[in-house]
């Protein structure tokens, strides 16, 4: 069986062979037929254990932090803008803004990236239309999450 | 199919015997425990008792050190173990995530990641960042480490939770409406996950009903 066995991937131990010898006898390793479906138990909805403080009068006048146990405060008072340092109102915030909304002039190096990012974007999506990644079998387990589901959803 | 025996002349290989390797692990272990909630079970338990650290002992001074902080609340640890099975455990201030989400009034995170699409779960202003990294900064690992840098991180980590953060203060009336909105969101979100779930039951089920198993 030299030519059948050559088509076989080199393997290590028995398990992965399709067949092996043991005392003169072949022994054939089964083949499953079928997709071993795993028990899938229905998980029990667990509450939130994380307590959290929905009054906004506090979270806009304390920063709601305290952890200990004996705390007289929901955590430090926020004061007036002069009490906290310069370097404070120039912190860099990502707030990342479409493409439409960059201008070169202004962001700089930002527009650039994030054109760039756009060129990517869209070359991937020229890629898809080529007829190798047409699926020709409409099948539910092959169908990708799309874009517009992702986010249609819950808007 | 007819297999002969000299045809198929391959000598069995011996089944190689699986050796448990017996791994040697560094004396530093970092974790996050909840605090007064340290038990003996997995991952903590074992990894512990991997390193021959007394288990019950580390619990009950674990336990007794976060007397004075709320039940539940995730701490980072760092542990280095001694060569006499001794250990320094320390404990840091919560974990940055946890403080965020709390300053922020946000229990659950964003789901659309990050980029101009992101969900927005709460938003903080720079001074509630201001205070948080002022905690932080007593954490034996920011020694050395400027208040701004501190605060770029947080300011990074809560990018990254869906935390918005603005120079301006936070008005509480429209924050509250955002925060209603946001509700209304989390509750939509929790119920396509749950619907999710059943439907993947359900599939399962039927397969699990109409396979038929082949025979050796």
């Amino acid at each position: 069986m030299q030519r059948f066995q050559s088509f076989l991937p080199h393997s290590q131990t028995l398990k992965d062979r399709l067949f092996y010898w043991k005392n003169d006898s072949l022994v054939v390793n089964a083949i499953r037929a079928y997709a071993v479906s795993r028990k899938v138990v229905p998980q029990k909805e667990k509450p939130s254990k994380i307590v959290v403080d929905k009054d906004t009068q506090k979270l806009c006048q304390f920063a709601c932090i305290d952890y200990k146990v004996n705390s007289t405060s929901p955590g430090p008072i926020l004061k007036a803008n002069n009490q906290y340092p310069d370097w404070l109102f120039k912190l860099r915030l990502p707030n990342p803004k479409p493409l439409e909304e960059l201008d070169p002039e202004k962001d700089g190096w930002l527009y650039w990236k994030a054109l760039r990012k756009r060129q990517v974007e869209e070359k991937r999506f020229r890629m898809k239309l080529k007829f190798r990644y047409i699926d020709l079998q409409d099948s539910p387990s092959k169908r990708k999450f799309n874009e517009a589901d992702k986010f249609g959803n819950f808007l | 199919m007819h297999f002969t025996v000299r045809a198929a002349a391959k000598v069995v290989a011996k089944k190689a015997k699986k050796d448990v390797a017996k791994v040697v692990h560094p004396p530093y272990y970092k974790c996050t425990i909840k605090s007064q909630m340290a038990t003996a079970a997995p991952p903590l338990g074992p990894s512990l008792g991997q390193r021959n650290i007394n288990v019950q002992n580390f619990i009950k001074d674990f336990n007794g050190r976060t007397e004075d902080i709320r039940p539940g609340i995730p701490l980072p640890c760092r542990i280095l173990v001694h060569p006499d099975r001794t250990y320094d455990l320390d404990i840091y201030t919560p974990t940055t995530s946890w403080l965020l989400l709390k300053a922020a009034g946000a229990k659950r995170g964003s789901e659309r990641g990050m980029g101009p699409n992101r969900e927005i779960i709460g938003k903080l202003s720079v001074k509630h960042i201001y205070h948080i990294a002022e905690l932080k900064s007593t954490d034996k690992a920011m020694r050395g480490m400027p208040l701004e840098k501190i605060c770029n991180h947080l300011v990074g980590t809560a990018y990254r939770l869906g935390i918005q953060v603005q120079y301006e203060d936070l008005d509480p009336v429209e924050y509250k409406k955002f925060l209603i909105e946001r509700d209304a969101r989390v509750e939509r979100q929790l119920e396509y996950w749950r619907d999710q779930r059943t439907k993947k039951l359900l599939k399962t089920e039927t397969t699990e009903a109409a396979a038929t198993p082949a025979t050796t």
